[in-house]
């Protein structure tokens, strides 16, 4: 275990795919030890900023630095302390939960065969696989072969923890139980976390970020940024027809529907007019008001020339 | 109309990838060379014209036993991708039937290993008529000639092979059952069908591919007229072969559609029941959410050696234990040992199932590789396939790879799992060999010898091969192209020759042969044998720097993001490694180098020819002179093996039948061995003979060729 816990610097970290799609765009962030969520929309980037932390991308350009570890030349050194839940993976269907882990844990450069053991039978435990771990992979379900996946992701205690949606999938309980166990980790690990769910961060990150289309949007805490809300967001019920005249005057950032009525939430400095009323911002309306792009990036600042018009 | 749209986009997918233009011109390729560099200096020589509809049906199907092999994932592919890239869950669902949907794939299948196959007939086109062939060894251009080879010959093959490839990976869902059954059936043509030609039709039944029979009318069945002009046409065992495999691949089409489901790969295995938790205890389980305990404070205990060892072990072990595997080197061990007798003879007589007899039927070269051999050599490559693409194949390359292993232990690990594979393998023979033994009678089993042939001989000619299979895998970075590519490497080294290459240190893994005999033992064959293959050696060990610098372990594929990668990878150990590596390969080269060309002469076969022809033009006015008849030889031979030597005394009765009263008895000296410049006319002056007058002749001065060379400089 590292004497002071180490964090992670990235500076202007671009990515471009052969196909032409610019997945990372100068991608710059400080995430310090503890937990740190990374939200954003589908195909915005997320699990080829954690592919490339988890040294398994080059990127086209820019510096990562894990304390004073260079993440992009000193690879080895960075995989001695890494965990990494992929955001899809697969597992031989034949081997069963122990052996395979045992396998992992002989990767992880656990060689000591008791240690190995004691290490494997924890974390089994630790995800409730312990009743399952004579059984075939290729008969877990979908949320046991997750569970398998944070068990991979945690052998030798890693300093550095990369976890690529790893809620998806699990059922309530376990989920409570893998947030757990992560917390636990990030008091002295940094932990990095993407997700859709902004429960997730809201519950447990101390930091965050949102990103778009390769870009940061925003880099806060969540309750800060909660706060730097309050008072702007309001919301009214309305028609599904009327919302492209409402969307020609206001900032919307979000329509839900509810039970045939629009639920609209408005971005907006003072009170947008009749029919809207305030509400207490959560996380969800940061998160649209960053895609919608009400907040500056990197900043808490609204823009405002952007709202009148 | 489904029918339709499901065969378009397999046809069109797998014609837009580049993979699929890759094998066509190879084929093209492949069937270029045959005809340039193989039937024209044949053709040349007036055995028969280039363009005869034979030639073109014999280049055809020793092409298409090659796209047995290299072809193989067109057919795997269309029938199991669904599965492989996880898609059938969206596809089983589908509302098309079992019928359209395996139509449209076979189909699709069958049409572009039709269309790879055409790269043949076009090859031949190329070669013949755009290659620069003189005009005076073809005969005029007959369409026939192509339309019977592709019609009776190319289409036939092609539906065989496509339907059982087809077939087998639809109902395994895995596309490498492809690659098997390839195998399978180059086996049937290549081995079976040879070896059984002389048993009467039954070689030319079971040849899936018409090349049995094709190469036996062109070697020797028909006239040299018939070899110029006689199509090849659809008749006797031919006709029949074709009905018999038609059937075959019919029923074996009818067999799948009937077998196949639309159901996921799990749920059609029967798995072993694991014991459940009764079910009211699970239903009201006790949610607990505490962590549990404090998560282990292990950190590794970091060791490569042991990381090396296990990842070796597991990876040898999944791969021995999958049906390709060890049961798959089993039967062919088998095989092997059943065909011993027959493979056992000298000269055509049985010969007694020594151990060095049996050991040279068993055994075989990396450059000359008997045809069981080339099975081996197709598995390794297979093997090397599996063991670098398992990992993420099954999905779980992410989360491996971004473990601390250096990548020369995950190379090197690989290396050891296949080297355990080809240790299993010789295991096998040698049981093999030593059962053939005990069935046959009549000769004791050197089990020490076995030991020193397989596993110190000929483990390094597996290895070596074993390295460079692995090594194509890890370079190509796609599997297929990697089988390929693994495949035209192992194709040059054996065929080096024909393509104009003949010195031994330019072809991977080649030496000189060694040979063991009771008397002799290995004799002086060794020590060549180990210079070589200690320069090749040296060559193996750079080869496996250059696979732990191109190991793939992120997802990166441009060749420039590699290229950087290997570079950084590139630490002082390695270099010191390549170091040793290249001084080997210098200081061996120099030294094999040095015996091979500077202390002999080295002859590349065109300067033979050229020495042949010299030889000839100078005695050849020699050829009628009146000679003495040698009609009683009496020698003692005194044979020092060890030291190389021979001491031969003895009388030879020479009478002299001819006319005139006196003749001169000529001695003409072995082509290839130089006498020594007074040894060629001191016989001749020497010499004089008395009609019917017996003379003692006394041995040749200078070095002694051996003893039955000696004698037949009588002739
Ligand atoms: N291997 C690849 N080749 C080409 N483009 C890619 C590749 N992987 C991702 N992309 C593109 O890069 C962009 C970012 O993809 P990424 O997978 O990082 O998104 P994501 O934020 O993880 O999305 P999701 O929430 O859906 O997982 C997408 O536009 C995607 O199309
Ligand atoms: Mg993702």
């Amino acid at each position: 275990m590292g004497k002071h816990p180490l964090g992670l610097t990235i500076r202007n970290v671009s990515k471009k795919y052969a196909n032409g799609v610019q997945a990372l765009n100068n991608v710059t962030l400080d995430i310090p030890p503890g937990m740190y969520g990374l939200l954003g929309p589908n195909g915005a980037g997320k699990s080829t900023l954690m592919r490339t932390l988890a040294t398994l991308q080059e990127p086209d350009g820019g510096q990562i630095f894990l304390g004073d570890i260079d993440v992009v030349s000193q690879k080895e050194a960075v995989r001695q302390t890494l965990g990494y839940l992929p955001q899809e993976f697969g597992v031989y269907p034949k081997a069963s939960a122990e052996e395979l882990l045992d396998y992992f844990a002989v990767l992880k450069g656990i060689t000591n065969r008791a240690l190995r053991k004691a290490t494997t039978e924890a974390l089994l435990k630790q995800t409730n696989l312990w009743d399952k771990r004579k059984q075939k992979l290729g008969g877990f379900s979908g949320g046991m072969k997750q569970r398998f996946g944070v068990a991979v992701a945690l052998l030798g205690n890693p300093r550095l923890l990369i976890v690529d949606e790893p809620t998806a999938g699990l059922d309530p309980a376990e989920r409570v139980r893998f947030l757990n166990l992560l917390s636990e980790l990030g008091e002295n690990s940094v932990v990095i976390l993407s997700t859709h769910i902004v429960e997730d961060v809201s519950e447990l990150c101390t930091n965050m970020a949102i990103i778009n289309r390769g870009q940061i949007l925003l880099e806060a805490q969540p309750l800060e940024a909660v706060a730097s809300l309050n008072g702007r967001i309001w919301r009214t019920l309305t028609d599904k027809s009327n919302l492209p005249a409402l969307q020609q005057e206001h900032q919307i950032i979000s329509a839900k529907l509810l039970s045939g009525r629009t639920l609209v939430h408005v971005y907006s400095l003072d009170m947008p007019g009749n029919g809207f009323e305030p509400v207490e911002p959560d996380l969800q309306d940061v998160y649209f008001s960053a895609l919608t792009g009400c907040f500056g990036p990197a900043s808490a600042q609204p823009i405002v020339e952007r709202i009148a018009l | 109309m489904r029918l339709q749209r499901i065969f378009a986009l397999e046809f069109s997918y797998q014609l837009r990838r580049a993979t699929t233009w890759l094998y066509f011109g190879v084929l093209l390729v492949i069937a270029f060379l045959i005809v340039v560099a193989n039937y024209a200096s044949d053709a040349r020589d007036g055995y028969f014209l280039l363009n005869a509809p034979i030639v073109i049906a014999a280049v055809t199907v020793i092409c298409s036993v090659k796209w047995l092999v290299i072809g193989a994932s067109v057919a795997g592919d269309a029938a199991a991708r669904d599965v492989q890239t996880r898609m059938h869950s969206l596809t089983y669902t589908a509302p098309t039937s079992k019928a359209v949907y395996l139509g449209g794939r076979f189909l699709a299948a069958f049409a572009l290993s039709v269309l790879l196959l055409l790269a043949i007939p076009l090859g031949i086109l190329i070669a013949m008529h755009f290659s620069g062939i003189e005009a005076d060894i073809l005969g005029p251009f007959r369409a026939a000639a192509y339309l019977t080879t592709i019609f009776f010959i190319l289409l036939p093959n092609a539906f065989f092979a496509t339907a059982l490839q087809f077939s087998l990976s639809a109902l395994s869902r895995r596309a490498m059952a492809s690659y098997l059954v390839g195998a399978f059936l180059f086996v049937a043509a290549y081995i079976v069908g040879q070896g059984l030609q002389n048993t009467g039709q039954w070689g030319n039944l079971v040849d899936p591919t018409g090349f049995t029979p094709v190469l036996s009318h062109l070697s020797n069945d028909w006239s040299p007229l018939e070899k110029s002009t006689r199509l090849f046409l659809l008749e006797g065992s031919f006709l029949a072969n074709r009905l018999l495999w038609l059937g075959i691949s019919l029923g074996v089409l009818a067999f799948t559609f009937f077998r196949f489901q639309f159901v996921l790969p799990e749920a059609s295995q029967k798995q072993q029941p694991v014991p459940q938790p009764p079910v009211e205890a699970a239903a009201r389980e006790k949610l607990s959410w505490g962590t549990g305990e404090a998560l282990p404070p292990a950190r590794g205990a970091y060791s490569w050696a042991t990381q090396l060892r296990l990842i070796a072990w597991k990876s040898f072990l999944q791969l021995a234990q999958s049906k390709a595997g060890f049961p798959l080197l089993a039967v062919l061990a088998l095989m092997m040992a059943l065909a011993l007798p027959g493979n056992l003879k000298g000269r055509g007589v049985p010969l007694l199932p020594r151990t060095d007899f049996v050991l040279n039927s068993l055994t075989s070269s990396l450059t000359e590789p008997e045809p069981f051999w080339i099975l081996i050599a197709l598995l390794t490559i297979f093997y090397a396939g599996e063991l670098v693409w398992r990992e993420r194949e099954a999905g779980l390359s992410d989360i491996a790879n971004a473990a601390p292993v250096p990548e020369w232990v995950l190379f090197l690990s690989r290396f050891l799992a296949l080297s355990l594979i080809v240790v299993g393998w010789l295991a096998f023979l040698m049981i093999a060999g030593i059962a053939a033994q005990a069935g046959i009678g009549g000769a004791r089993a050197e089990i020490g010898l076995y030991v020193q042939v397989l596993f110190g001989l000929q483990l390094v000619d597996c290895l070596l091969l074993a390295l460079l299979a692995l090594l194509a895998h890890v370079l190509v970075n796609q599997k297929y192209v990697g089988h390929l590519a693994a495949l035209l490497a192992y194709g040059f080294i054996a065929f080096a020759p024909n393509l104009g290459i003949e010195h031994k240190l330019l072809v991977f893994g080649a030496s000189p042969p060694w040979s063991y005999t009771d008397m002799a033992g290995f004799g002086s064959s060794l020590a060549p044998w180990l210079w070589f293959k200690g320069y090749w050696v040296a060559w193996a060990l750079l080869l496996a720097v250059a696979g732990g610098l191109f190991w793939v372990r992120d997802r990166e594929g441009s060749f420039a993001s590699r290229l950087q990668l290997a570079r950084r990878r590139f630490t002082r150990s390695t270099a010191l490694v390549a170091a040793v590596a290249l001084g080997g390969i210098f200081t061996l080269g120099a030294f094999v180098f040095y015996n091979t060309n500077v202390l002999h002469g080295y002859l590349n076969s065109s300067e033979a020819t050229a020495q042949r022809a010299a030889y000839e033009q100078r005695y050849r006015r020699y050829l009628n002179a009146p000679q003495p008849l040698l009609t009683g030889v009496n020698l003692q031979v005194e044979i020092y093996p060890k030291q190389r030597a021979a001491a031969i005394k003895g009388t030879y009765l020479l009478v002299n039948n001819s006319p005139a009263p006196s003749t001169r008895c000529i001695w003409l000296p072995e082509r290839a061995w130089k006498p020594p410049p007074s040894a060629l006319t001191s016989p001749l002056s020497r010499f004089t003979w008395t009609r019917s007058m017996a003379t003692t002749c006394t041995p040749w001065p200078g070095p002694c060729p051996p003893a039955i060379r000696y004698a037949s400089a009588f002739r």
